[in-house]
């Protein structure tokens, strides 16, 4: 079968060749060829990383003398009843209009209803992204680093103390949520409605740590006393989620913290029980392929 | 002007071999030496981002003043995000001419989000009557919520001496209305300008300034009614539109390169025409189907070029220029304390800064991953010295009676790299310098390019600039320099050529990288995984003010230091084999 990319005429035998035909065959050729369509090009997308991330200050619990802010940290639910909206309108009737901010966050063991700011027994980062053309997210990475200040050990049980119904003292971490998510389009502003295009839950923690065995570091080299070798986790999620138009992106990111557990009772976790957000210190990027 | 012409067969003339034959000798050479043009594509161009994902833009963390009255003079305050884009090293005039070989840019969307918690509603920040507020929604103040974004520009300092630190022109300016973010069934954020189509000059510092009065609470001391307030997650992303370029091949002296060197192989493409007063026919082997139909097979095929994602060339390609710019900024030190800075003040705050007076090393790292190939030309530093002062002093939480200070200190030291990574789920585990630079407060103009602040009116600083944009040197490849950028005194920075980033397919060999710095092979073996970077800043004599250091020295200003990787990436997708270094 002739697939005819490059002509509108047929030229077989038993079909004139005449000077009008030749002549028409020939412009579309050469503008065939002068205009390629992008259908024509094998590659024809460019990749683009979004960075973000910070180094918390340390919190007043534990030394610091001006304290470090938990936002962009901030609960996952809205709570639509027992405190009170700080200037709210009408929030018996009106609001919250979501109740919940992101999907496939909670943890058995640790209770959901919680208070309306920062703290209690979660902290989530949701940070948002408005996609005009047709786009493929190829990358999600959410780095959590430690050192001998930030002090995340990210086990159940690092002091030896009641741990999660579950699970055993020296589990890895399983407790925290990446979550990339586009907006419903017919009804962008319930959450409920999104779809999650990737949900990593439940998954342990030491899956993602670094092979340490360093022997050089770089420039400018991580303060001896701090402990040189990058430790933490990295969560690094090779994906491939096509983006329509005009779609709206959320990443949300969930963090716990154990203030208290099932049974009111705060779990020894590499978490603690304040300040969970000021354990560990933050990489985060999106990849992604744009049409050129 | 087309690629591909053709002599018009009008009527009366002798059909000759040429009018058919020619155009299709021409696409044909075109093809198999790889010279298909740009503009033979239609949408061509490539498209970068320079995207600003802070975690929080707090009132707070910007207007530091505690009086009603200096409040009046708003335009004393901006967050501000400084940064330029180099062209590529071999395209670097160093008169700053734009000429042919200039690769151009121009601003086409830019879209602004920030979190909300899901509602229509204000997010209070950490400074209000009640400290456990903060984070907590506030229905009416969200009608405070009006944002100026206003891109700029200006001359560098390093190709005009007499360009001052104020923008000369405004690229881009737009207003958010309240409006977009209290709607119950729809809100506008993100928001998202599009078809802007604005010409930004290659040679010039831009910056994007925010301005967004309604996060102070105007009247104070804040109250039930008047409440500070934060943007948390803030992500304004500009996409610029970027003329395609060639990619670095063995003349450019890559570092890092594998052994392909970005040679573009070819293929052959053979038509067969008839001899000169034979019949035109249609279906011999030189007829006009049979020849038209190759031409057929190669597009159904696809027209290669680029790089694989391990970055490997393929077998053979068709174009000249198949790569577009790239810029990856990297926060550092931002949202650091209720007030948002780093200073003599603060840092003692800082992770690892020790006991009184702070002599540090205190260290920011990020890490980025490396997904498709990228060669970096250029590492920028943007210093950010913004911490305005307040009308009264007070302790905690840090409130200056002076504007922000450079870093005085003889005995201060700070220190930028970039570097490569690999050792995730590896047996091999290394870092490979990409950049570096080590200044103090006395030689850091030396690497200066530019200087800049919002405007004339601007106290974020206690003199005329707000930033400092400065090189940060690649590794010279042993002996070997690339082409570095000016100074702000008109001398041409030292630094290597340009190096290469891709995840390869293997750490079991080096993959014939060249030499990367003084390594050669490279220390990751050319299975880097991710790009860290990493500024540090240490003071024997103390970085606090109780040491070496003055008050309100800056660190690290409201809304923190960047690092901006720039460089060429070539197109990429297709149809790649599934191998990834990660999960």
């Amino acid at each position: 079968m002739i697939r005819e990319l490059v002509r509108r005429l047929q030229f077989t035998e038993d079909t004139t060749i005449d000077g009008n035909r030749l002549d028409g065959f020939m412009q579309a050729f050469v503008d065939r060829f002068n205009a390629l369509q992008p259908r024509d090009l094998e590659r024809n997308w460019t990749e683009t990383t979004f960075v973000a991330g910070y180094q918390p200050a340390k919190p007043v619990s534990a030394g610091g003398v001006y304290g470090s802010p938990s936002l962009p940290w901030m609960n996952p639910r809205n709570l639509p009843y027992s405190f009170t909206f700080n200037q709210a309108v009408d929030e018996s009737l009106f609001y919250p209009t979501n109740e919940y901010r992101s999907k496939g966050w909670g943890l058995p063991f640790l209770k959901t209803s919680i208070s309306l700011g920062g703290g209690d027994n979660y902290y989530q980062w949701s940070s948002s992204l408005h996609v005009f053309k047709p786009t493929i997210i190829t990358k999600i990475m959410f780095v959590m680093r430690t050192d001998n200040e930030f002090t995340n050990s990210f086990i159940y049980g690092p002091n030896g103390e009641e741990v999660p119904p579950g699970k055993n003292q020296g589990d890895p971490s399983d407790d925290f949520t990446v979550e990339l998510a586009v907006d419903n389009p017919f009804t962008q502003e319930g959450r409920s409605q999104g779809n999650t295009e990737v949900l990593r839950t439940r998954f342990p923690a030491d899956a993602w740590k670094m092979n340490a065995a360093i022997s050089t570091d770089m420039k400018p080299e991580y303060p001896a006393v701090a402990g040189p070798n990058p430790t933490g986790v990295y969560v690094n999620l090779d994906v491939e989620v096509p983006i329509p138009q005009n779609s709206r992106v959320r990443l949300n990111l969930v963090i716990p913290q154990y203030s208290n557990g099932l049974f009111d009772t705060p779990y020894d976790t590499g978490w603690g029980s304040t300040n969970s957000f000021a354990k560990q210190y933050y990489s985060v990027a999106i990849s992604m392929l744009e049409k050129s | 002007m087309s690629q591909f012409t053709r002599k018009k067969l009008s009527r009366g003339v002798k059909l000759l071999l040429e009018h058919v034959y020619a155009p299709m000798e021409s696409v044909a050479a075109a093809l198999a030496s790889a010279r298909l043009a740009p503009k033979v594509v239609r949408d061509s161009e490539t498209s970068f981002r320079v995207s600003f994902w802070v975690p929080q833009l707090s009132g707070y963390q910007l207007y530091a003043d505690t009086s009603a009255s200096s409040w009046q003079n708003k335009d004393k305050y901006a967050f501000a995000f400084p940064f330029a884009v180099p062209q590529p090293q071999e395209l670097l005039n160093s008169s700053a001419i734009i000429d042919s070989s200039t690769a151009r840019y121009s601003l086409e969307e830019m879209s602004v989000s920030f979190d909300q918690r899901a509602e229509p509603a204000a997010i209070l920040d950490s400074n209000n009557a009640v400290s456990t507020q903060e984070g907590y929604l506030s229905h009416n103040a969200a009608k405070r919520l009006e944002i100026k974004l206003s891109l700029v520009e200006k001359a560098m300092l390093s190709y005009n001496s007499q360009s001052g630190t104020d923008p000369d022109r405004e690229v881009f300016s737009a207003t958010l209305s309240p409006t977009f973010y209290t709607g119950r069934f729809l809100r506008l954020n993100p928001f998202l300008f599009t078809d802007l189509n604005k010409d930004v000059h290659p040679y010039k510092t831009l910056m994007l300034c925010v301005q967004a009065d309604g996060l102070h609470p105007d009247a104070l001391p804040a109250s039930a009614e008047n409440l500070w307030l934060s943007m948390p997650s803030f992500l304004c992303t500009m996409r610029f539109s970027c003329e395609r370029v060639a990619r670095d091949t063995s003349a450019d002296n890559v570092q890092n390169m594998p052994p392909h060197n970005g040679t573009t192989s070819t293929t052959p493409f053979n038509i067969t025409t008839p001899t000169a007063n034979a019949t035109i026919t249609a279906e011999a082997s030189d007829g006009i189907s049979t020849v038209a139909s190759l031409f057929d097979g190669q597009l159904m095929n696809k027209l290669l070029s680029g790089y694989t994602k391990q970055g490997a060339t393929s077998a053979y390609e068709f174009f000249t220029k198949d790569s577009g710019l790239e810029v990856v900024a990297v926060p550092l030190w931002s949202n650091f304390s209720h007030r948002g800075r780093l200073t003599s003040d603060t840092v003692g705050d800082a992770a690892n800064a020790g006991g009184t007076p702070f002599s540090g090393p205190i260290v920011d790292e990020r890490w980025i991953p490396i997904n498709y190939p990228f060669v970096i030309h250029h590492c920028v530093l943007a210093l950010n010295y913004g911490s305005p002062a307040s009308a009264a002093a007070g302790g905690a939480p840090h409130l200056p009676t002076t504007s922000g200070a450079k870093p005085s200190s003889a005995t201060f030291a700070g220190e930028v790299g970039v570097a490569l990574f690999t050792g995730q789920q590896a047996d091999h585990s290394a870092f490979q310098q990409v950049a570096h630079l080590s200044y103090t407060a006395a030689n850091i103009a030396n690497n200066t390019i530019d200087r800049i602040r919002h405007g004339a009116d601007s106290s974020m600083t206690s003199f005329d600039h707000t930033f400092d944009l400065v090189q940060v040197p690649l590794v010279s490849k042993g002996a070997t320099n690339g082409v570095g950028l000016k100074n702000i005194a008109g001398a041409s920075i030292v630094q290597g050529p340009p190096f290469f980033v891709a995840k390869g397919a293997s750490v079991v060999t080096t993959q014939g990288r060249s030499q990367a710095g003084a390594n050669n092979p490279p220390a990751t073996k050319g299975a880097e995984q991710y790009i860290v970077v990493r500024q540090s800043f240490t003071d024997p004599g103390g970085l606090g003010s109780d040491g070496a250091a003055g008050n309100n020295e800056v660190y690290a200003g409201v809304g923190g230091n960047w690092l901006y990787l720039i460089g060429k990436k070539t197109v990429v997708g297709g149809r790649d084999p599934k191998m990834t270094a990660g999960r």
